[in-house]
């Protein structure tokens, strides 16, 4: 297990129109889109967490596009960005709910955890990488410099890669598992006392039912939900893991879990 | 050889008799143990009661003869246990004490689907054995195909009638406990969990599937309507022109509670689809058998509903379900030609099901008795 600490920051609202001063990031979100070569339809996201996760050179300035104030300032968040999140009038009270909500949770941050160390090299290829990894719900930890075990970037297909990186590791010795939906994506964080973890819905809807699979026994699960209450159900422990279903993920849900 | 080796022979040339190796492995998670002498193949594995009459539905009309489905319903099932009395006959599955589901087929609602008339007799029979209205209920997947057709018109009232996912992959609804995990394409979520009132709720289960080809499993018949429709998160495991059918029905199918709590089929074929299917997008493809097939065992009975729309489709002049030659795939162009087709249909799934003690395939043994109403 690799941890690595995460800023605590919280997102602002920034409505003077472009800062130069800024590192432009799209709006996140989620596109739904045929995949011309197979019978289902693979929803596609947009998610600002690689750029996160290699660094910005300044203060990430983030668009909130259709009715995005909230994910945007979320997704942030989790990151732990220095963001301000972009948006017209119309985008204030989207923003200022999610900050209120935000403001409510533990102030400590534990740091992230990962199954594997990633070398950024900057190039797009390792961009697209971590974004692949990050969509496929694989915990990394991102180094600047090669190191002996990191993952290095590959060319080619980013879906292929991170396959192979999930493979590497193993389904079963994953620290984070999450069923039940293609558009939640989701970060780990903790230490020897908690986990924390945090999903991160981009579609325009709730989703209705998710399962999440936590290595090691945890005895209390608590949640903390952008959209209203919610509990953990069917909590489960078996062998060395700890399972729990959320019966709706709003824009951003947190869960801690305790011994 | 196997009847599947010998119908791809020409296809597959040396490859027809090496076994496969291409199946995925797959990981069965319940805690339900077997309920011994109960569930699928039954009590009267081999046996298949194909009930036929030309005054069940009009296809002109295309309405249901009530009155000519209950007789049906009541000869077919006399003449699947043995007993002469029909209530007999039905007590030797249902007790009044039973919950009881009865799993729908709608994925060619409202067009093609298990028809409410068929469904209305069964829950009259049930009713019958002494189970109240409020422990039967109807059930199905997609909330929007269950709406379509509006059975809580056809059945008394405090009849349940549930969608398991209120939203199209909803997991709510889906016993977290009790699911098959299998990775076909690499995709994420690797989990199919039961339908929750399975597990939960019934106590039995009676199956009323539709005969119908399936683009991607040959035929959608018992196994392929009990199996994909009691699961969540089973579109995976088709993906470009390859699907997983051939191994993945039957495996869902043998899960427990699943298997021991399927207690009867009635597959309802008053109207039908040879091509196309499951979906009924396509007049040029539906037709009329005018008939209605009841049995314990889900393996005999796709049995028959494999020759049965082999026969339609050879009677049109198009390709077996069998055929794999790939100039026959296309992709989502199935109207064009009852030949093209989105996927290597894989009807061998019926043959995997009897691997897992789910039923009879060989046809020699299979005691079909046909009934002319």
């Amino acid at each position: 297990m690799i941890a690595l600490l995460l800023a605590a920051a919280l997102p602002t609202f920034h409505s003077g129109g472009d800062d130069v001063a800024s590192t432009k990031l799209s709006a996140p979100g989620m596109r739904m889109r045929m995949n011309q070569a197979s019978a289902t339809r693979s929803p596609w996201a947009d998610s600002n967490g690689a750029r996160y996760l290699r660094g910005l050179k300044s203060r990430a300035l983030v668009a909130t596009g259709d009715n995005r104030a909230d994910l945007a300032a979320f997704e942030a968040y989790v990151f732990g960005a220095d963001a301000a999140i972009a948006g017209s009038a119309k985008d204030k009270p989207a923003f200022d709910k999610a900050l209120a909500f935000l403001q409510t949770l533990p102030k400590e941050r534990q740091p992230a955890l990962a199954d594997i160390t990633f070398f950024d090299d900057g190039s797009v290829e390792a961009l697209e990488n971590m974004n692949l990894l990050l969509r496929r719900n694989l915990q990394f930890r991102v180094v600047k410099q090669d190191e002996r075990g990191a993952v290095k970037p590959k060319a080619g297909n980013p879906s292929e890669f991170a396959y192979e990186v999930r493979k590497k590791i193993g389904d079963d010795k994953r620290l984070l598992r999450v069923y039940g939906s293609e558009v939640v994506i989701a970060r780990l964080e903790g230490d020897a006392k908690r986990r924390a973890v945090h999903l991160l819905n981009y579609s325009n809807r709730a989703v209705d039912g998710v399962r999440v699979r936590v290595a090691e026994t945890w005895k209390s699960v608590r949640v903390h939900a952008s959209d209203g209450a919610l509990e953990a159900a069917d909590i489960v422990h078996e062998g060395a893991v700890t399972e729990f279903s959320l019966a709706r993920v709003g824009k951003y849900v947190l869960v801690v879990l305790t011994p | 050889m196997q009847r599947r080796d010998l119908l791809t022979l020409p296809l597959l040339s040396t490859a027809a008799a090496a076994p496969r190796t291409d199946l995925p492995e797959y990981r069965v998670h319940s805690s339900y143990k077997p309920i011994p002498n109960q569930g699928m193949p039954g009590p009267f594995p081999g046996r298949v009661v194909n009930v036929h009459s030309e005054r069940s539905i009009s296809p002109v009309r295309t309405k249901a003869e009530p009155d000519t489905v209950a007789a049906m319903i009541k000869t077919g099932i006399l003449a699947l246990t043995g007993e002469r009395d029909e209530r007999a006959a039905w007590r030797c599955f249902i007790d009044a004490k039973d919950v009881v589901g009865i799993k729908l087929n709608c994925s060619g609602a409202p067009q093609i689907c298990s028809h409410p008339i068929v469904v209305a007799e069964i829950v009259k029979q049930v009713m019958a054995c002494g189970v109240p209205a409020k422990n039967i209920t109807l059930y199905e997947r997609f909330r929007d195909q269950l709406n379509s057709v509006q059975y809580n018109r056809y059945v008394a009232k405090d009849v349940n009638v549930l969608a398991a996912g209120g939203t199209r992959d909803a997991l709510n609804g889906y016993d977290p406990r009790t699911y098959v995990e299998v990775d076909f394409f690499g995709e994420e979520d690797t989990r199919s969990n039961m339908v929750r009132a399975i597990s939960e709720r019934f106590t039995k289960i009676i199956n009323v599937p539709n005969m119908k080809d399936h683009g991607a499993s040959g035929v959608t018949g018992c196994l392929k309507n009990i199996a994909y429709g009691s699961f969540h998160n089973v579109a995976r495991s088709h993906q470009f022109h390859k699907t997983n059918t051939y191994s993945f029905i039957g495996t869902l199918a043998a899960v427990e509670p699943l298997r021991s709590r399927t207690v009867l089929h009635v597959m309802d074929g008053l109207k039908g689809v040879w091509h196309g299917g499951p979906f009924a997008n396509w007049p040029q493809f539906q037709f009329y058998p005018q008939r209605i097939l009841l049995g314990t065992d889900p393996v005999a009975m796709d049995n028959v509903l494999l020759d049965f729309i082999e026969a339609k489709r050879k009677q049109e002049g198009v390709i077996s379900v069998w055929d794999h030659d790939k100039k026959y795939l296309t992709r989502g162009n199935m109207r064009a030609s009852a030949n093209l087709n989105n996927f290597l249909r894989e009807p061998g799934h019926i043959e995997f099901a009897a691997s897992k003690g789910l039923g009879i395939f060989d046809r020699a043994r299979i005691d079909e008795r046909k009934i002319e109403l």
